[in-house]
Order: C-alpha cells, then sequence, then structure tokens
C-alpha cells in the first residue's frame, strides 16, 4: 500500500527535510540543487506509479490514472519554479531559502492530494493545506509592504472563501448525511430539485472558484500576483490553476445530476470572467497585474470547457490547463530575468528584449501569441477544443462571446511583445541568460509550435485520464 | 422536532434585546452634556498620557498563536484518551504519528526563537 501513496509521503518527508534545514546555515546554492534534486526525484516516483489504481483509507482517498497525472504535472510545474531561482533572487527568500522550499512542498503535496480526494474532510483539508503554504508564499518578502499587503489580503479573501464553502457544505450535508463525494451523486438522483441545496452547492463552489480566480471571487489577483515575489507568481499562476481544475473536474463529476439542469448560472459566471479579465487588462502598465488579469480571463475560457459536464469539454479542459501551465511559465520566466537585471516589472522594462535575448523575447513572443489564442499554436488548439465542445452542445452565443474576449485578449498580449520587439534598449550589451534558462526556453517553444499542430499525444492524455476519472 | 429549542431561543432574544435595548435606551433618555474631562479616556484615575495607539510588541501575537495550536492539540488528545483502550496500538501509533508532526513544527518554533521573551 506505501507504493501506492509514495508521492505524498516522499513530499511530506522533503518537506520536513528542508523545514529542519533551517538550523544549520545551509547556503543557498545547496538547498537549491537539493530542491531540485528531490523535485526530480518526486517527478520520477510519479511516473514509476502512474498506471496504479487503488480505493484508499476508507474510500476516501484515490488512486488513479486521472490522480497521478495531475500529480505530475504538478510535480513538473513545482521542479520549474524551483529552478526559477537563482542567486540573484530577492534576499529575503535567499536567507530563508529552507522554508521557502518548505512551503513550496507543502504546497505541493496538499495540491497532491486534492487531485486524489472523494470525500468532503480530505478535499478540504488539502485544500486549506495548499492554501496556507501559498499565504506565506506571498507575503514571504517581509520588508516590502507591498507583499505584506498582498498576502494579507490573500489570506482574508482565501480565508473567507473556506468559510463560505464550508457553510454550503453543511447545507449539502444536511440533506446527504454522508460526507463522501459518491453520496452526493447517488442522493442528488433521488433529490427532489430542492432551492436550498442549489443554494449549497454554489455556496460549496466558493473556495474553488477562488482558487481558480473566477469571477465572482477573482478579485485578489491582482494585488496578489504584483505582491508576491516573481517565482511565487507562477507558483500560483500555472500549478494552482492545474490543482484547481482537476478538484473542479472531480466535483463536477460526481454532482452531475444536479448541475446538468442549471448549468445556465455557471456559464453566466465564465462569460462575466472572461469579459472583465479581458477588459481590465487592457489599461494594465504593470507586467504582473496584466499576467493576474489576463489569468482571471484564461480561467473563465477553462469554465467553458468544464461545464459542458461531458467528457470531450473535460478533457479539453484538461488539454488546456497544462498547455496553459508552459505558456504562462514562459511569460513569467522571461519577466522574472527581466526583473532580475532591471529590477521593475512595468511594460517598459522589456523593451527592446529581442536586442538583447533574442532567444527569451522569442519564446516570449510565441507564448503571448499562443495565450492569446493565435493559430498555428497550443493556445489555439486548446481554445479549438474546448470551443468546439462547447458548440457541439449548442451554446454558440457562449462562444461568440469568448472569440470576441480572444480577440480582445491578442491586443493586450501583443501591447507586451511590442515592447520586446519594436523599441531600441536603452543597453547595448546582451543579456546574461544561463543554461538551464535557454534549454526551458528551446522547450517551450518546441512544445508552443509542436503541440500545436500535432496535439494527439497531450489530448490522447487528457481523454485517458478523464475517462480513468469518470468510469 | 424543533420546539425543543425553543427556550433557547426566547433566551437569545431576551439577552440581545436587553444588551442593545439598555445602551440604545441610555442614549435616548440620557443627558448629553460632554465636557474634556468626561470624555477624556479612562486611566484608573490617573491623567492619560501620550497617545492611545502605540506599537504593540509582536511577541504577544506569536505566543497567542502558538498557544492556539498547541491548545487544540492538546483538546485532540481529550478523546483519545477516553478511547484508548478500544483503540488498540493503531490508535496509539496514529495518534504518535500526530504528536509527531506538531513535534516538527515545535521543535522549529523552538529553534527559531520564538519563545524567547526578551
Amino acid at each position: 500500500m506505501i507504493i501506492y501513496i509514495l508521492p505524498e509521503i516522499l513530499t511530506f518527508l522533503m518537506a520536513v527535510f528542508f523545514l529542519l534545514s533551517a538550523f544549520k546555515k545551509i547556503s543557498m546554492e545547496t538547498l537549491h540543487k537539493t530542491g531540485m534534486f528531490f523535485s526530480i526525484i518526486n517527478i520520477l516516483i510519479i511516473l514509476f506509479t502512474i498506471n496504479l489504481n487503488g480505493l484508499f483509507f476508507y474510500g476516501t482517498y484515490k488512486i488513479d490514472f486521472f490522480s497521478q497525472s495531475i500529480k505530475f504535472i504538478l510535480a513538473v510545474g513545482l521542479f520549474f519554479i524551483i529552478f526559477m531561482a537563482d542567486k540573484r533572487i530577492e534576499n529575503t527568500i535567499k536567507k530563508n531559502y529552507g522554508e521557502f522550499l518548505f512551503f513550496l512542498f507543502s504546497s505541493n503535496l496538499g495540491m497532491m492530494m486534492l487531485s486524489s480526494a472523494l470525500e468532503f474532510i480530505t478535499l478540504f483539508l488539502s485544500l486549506e493545506l495548499s492554501s496556507y503554504t501559498m499565504f506565506v508564499l506571498v507575503g514571504f518578502l517581509k520588508n516590502k509592504k507591498i507583499s505584506a499587503e498582498a498576502g494579507i489580503k490573500y489570506l482574508f479573501i482565501g480565508a473567507v472563501a473556506s468559510a463560505l464553502t464550508l457553510y454550503g457544505y453543511s447545507i449539502i450535508f444536511s440533506y446527504f448525511g454522508d460526507t463522501s463525494l459518491q453520496a452526493m451523486r447517488i442522493g442528488s438522483m433521488f433529490m427532489m430539485k430542492d432551492v436550498i441545496l442549489y443554494i449549497g452547492f454554489i455556496f460549496f463552489l466558493t473556495a474553488f472558484f477562488f482558487k481558480l480566480a473566477i469571477l465572482p471571487f477573482s478579485f485578489w489577483a491582482p494585488d496578489v500576483y504584483q505582491g508576491a515575489s516573481t517565482n511565487v507568481t507562477a507558483y500560483i499562476a500555472t500549478v494552482s490553476k492545474v490543482a484547481g481544475v482537476a478538484v473542479l473536474l472531480r466535483i463536477f463529476v460526481y454532482f452531475f445530476p444536479i448541475f446538468a439542469d442549471q448549468e445556465k448560472i455557471l456559464i453566466l459566471i465564465s462569460i462575466l470572467t472572461m469579459t472583465f479579465g479581458n477588459l481590465v487588462a487592457v489599461q494594465q502598465k504593470e507586467l504582473k497585474r496584466l499576467l493576474a488579469y489576463s489569468s482571471i480571463a484564461q480561467a473563465g475560457y477553462m469554465l467553458v470547457g468544464l461545464v459542458m459536464f461531458n467528457k470531450s469539454g473535460m478533457s479539453s479542459t484538461l488539454f488546456y490547463v497544462t498547455a496553459y501551465l508552459v505558456m504562462n511559465f514562459t511569460v513569467f520566466l522571461v519577466i522574472d530575468q527581466v526583473e532580475k537585471e532591471k529590477g521593475s516589472t512595468e511594460l517598459t522594462a522589456l523593451k527592446g528584449l529581442s536586442q538583447r535575448a533574442p532567444l527569451l523575447s522569442l519564446s516570449l513572443l510565441l507564448a503571448l501569441l499562443s495565450l492569446g489564442g493565435v493559430p498555428p499554436f497550443v493556445g489555439f488548439t486548446g481554445k479549438w477544443f474546448i470551443f468546439s465542445s462547447a458548440i457541439n452542445k449548442g451554446y454558440l452565443t457562449l462562444v461568440l462571446i469568448a472569440f470576441l474576449n480572444s480577440v480582445i485578449s491578442v491586443y493586450y498580449y501583443l501591447l507586451v511583445a511590442r515592447q520586446a520587439y519594436l523599441f531600441m534598449p536603452d543597453e547595448k550589451e546582451k543579456m546574461k541568460v544561463t543554461v538551464p534558462v535557454r534549454v526551458y526556453s528551446y522547450f517551450s517553444i518546441v512544445f508552443i509550435i509542436v503541440m500545436g499542430f500535432y496535439p494527439a499525444p497531450l489530448l490522447n492524455w487528457a481523454e485517458k485520464a478523464i475517462r480513468y476519472l469518470v468510469g | 422536532m424543533l420546539q425543543s429549542y425553543l427556550p433557547i431561543l426566547i433566551i437569545g432574544i431576551i439577552a440581545i434585546a436587553f444588551a442593545c435595548g439598555s445602551v440604545i435606551v441610555s442614549s435616548l433618555i440620557g443627558q448629553k452634556k460632554p465636557n474634556e474631562d468626561k470624555l477624556a479616556p479612562y486611566e484608573c484615575g490617573n491623567v492619560p498620557i501620550g497617545d492611545a495607539r502605540d506599537r504593540y510588541p509582536v511577541r504577544y501575537y506569536i505566543i497567542a498563536m502558538l498557544f492556539i495550536i498547541f491548545d487544540i492539540e492538546a483538546a485532540f488528545m481529550y478523546p483519545w484518551a477516553v478511547l484508548f483502550k478500544k483503540l488498540g496500538w493503531f490508535g496509539f501509533i496514529e495518534m504518535m504519528v500526530f504528536l509527531l508532526i506538531l513535534l516538527f513544527g515545535f521543535i522549529y518554533v523552538w529553534a527559531k526563537g520564538a519563545l524567547e521573551w526578551e
């Protein structure tokens, strides 16, 4: 049985190792190498367990291909984030690098448990584990006011979102009497369409919509993305979204009978999310805020795929969020490299990047075009799959609004790319780009182009995962 | 079915009505003759010196936070203690795992110096 939950046990032990390493004066480089080594071991162990199947802890914890592949993506995201740090990182993080890695690994552990949880208490515990560690990660730079403010905002809004989820769940529990999601699926088939139960479900979704930054609960995103250190922002923007989509997939599969009737409100929420995110992003002059609003809009697109409630919609959302991890991480990596050079994350900091770092700006351009949904990149393919599943269910207006939103988003993504390509830089010398960053840029360029033309591997994997989830 | 909870509702309403009512009635009926001495903050008879909005040492918050965590840990140990014999070895090992996780946190807090008062 240990083999099945080996990834979680290992992540826990690694997190404890980093916590206890805070006592000896270990240098940041050693901890950094140890962190990368541990995250690679994590990835390998998850690959080793990827085809296992089992139900553990009295039916509360499910290990199947879906949960293990989500864990694989989370571990790969963790590896990316750890490798993004180098000597030039913020001083507070550098001095407390052991604790920083502890929080990263614990957050990843929480998200791993989130993808396997089949029962409400496990789900809630893992959600809180991943959230609380992220609250601390956001406010990690104690000396900067903007980071402390972002941490406090994230904490308060997150606490209220969790409270609303618990309240909604208490209503649901009063109907079904059993905390497992399976009981909800069976019970909701026999339940009358009770208004109070429906209100309970809407409240229940609050914390999950908060995690994904979907509209009524997305106002934390700009301040938190701007205030946190750039690698923490990259973590929230990419890995946290994967976990949020995974848990929403599981919930929507189990709540299918009740929600199938009332999906109109979810469609309304996704339209509002897309429109709000895209329209406000047009005005932004600061890169991380712009990406925060863009990630709100992208969460709207992902929600479109989720509310179709069929295998094609769900697998297209899974495809899109995986591609989104690579694309978004590329953009954040470039922002991070520029911030380490120039110290600012304004739009104008990217001025002339194409002359100074051609590889980085090429990967930035491709990632931005792909996020905007320009063919033939993977973002276009992902959006195509989501919108075709929506059209197959007959939601033509929804898809039209989503197309308009994609067009608006191309404008502000190109605003960023324009800074890199159409201006001359202030300095003439080339930017220092380390080898790992180069390797990652090549990987992302290849991924974005190849998966755009030939999405079959990723799409087949997503469909296989959803088949295991549903079946 | 809910009739047995009716006395609790009545007590709740009376308590809230009494508390709010006395404050509201005294503000409506009472005299309003403020002067400087009456409005100054109460300092047990002494003349107040300085601003009331000082910066508090953060160690009070740290002690309160740590108290909550270890107090809840102790509270979880009570039900385990009640059913100790019935839970046998399995319950014992599980409780020790719980205590071990909190022990790691305690070691960290101690070594980082959060328990120092000065």
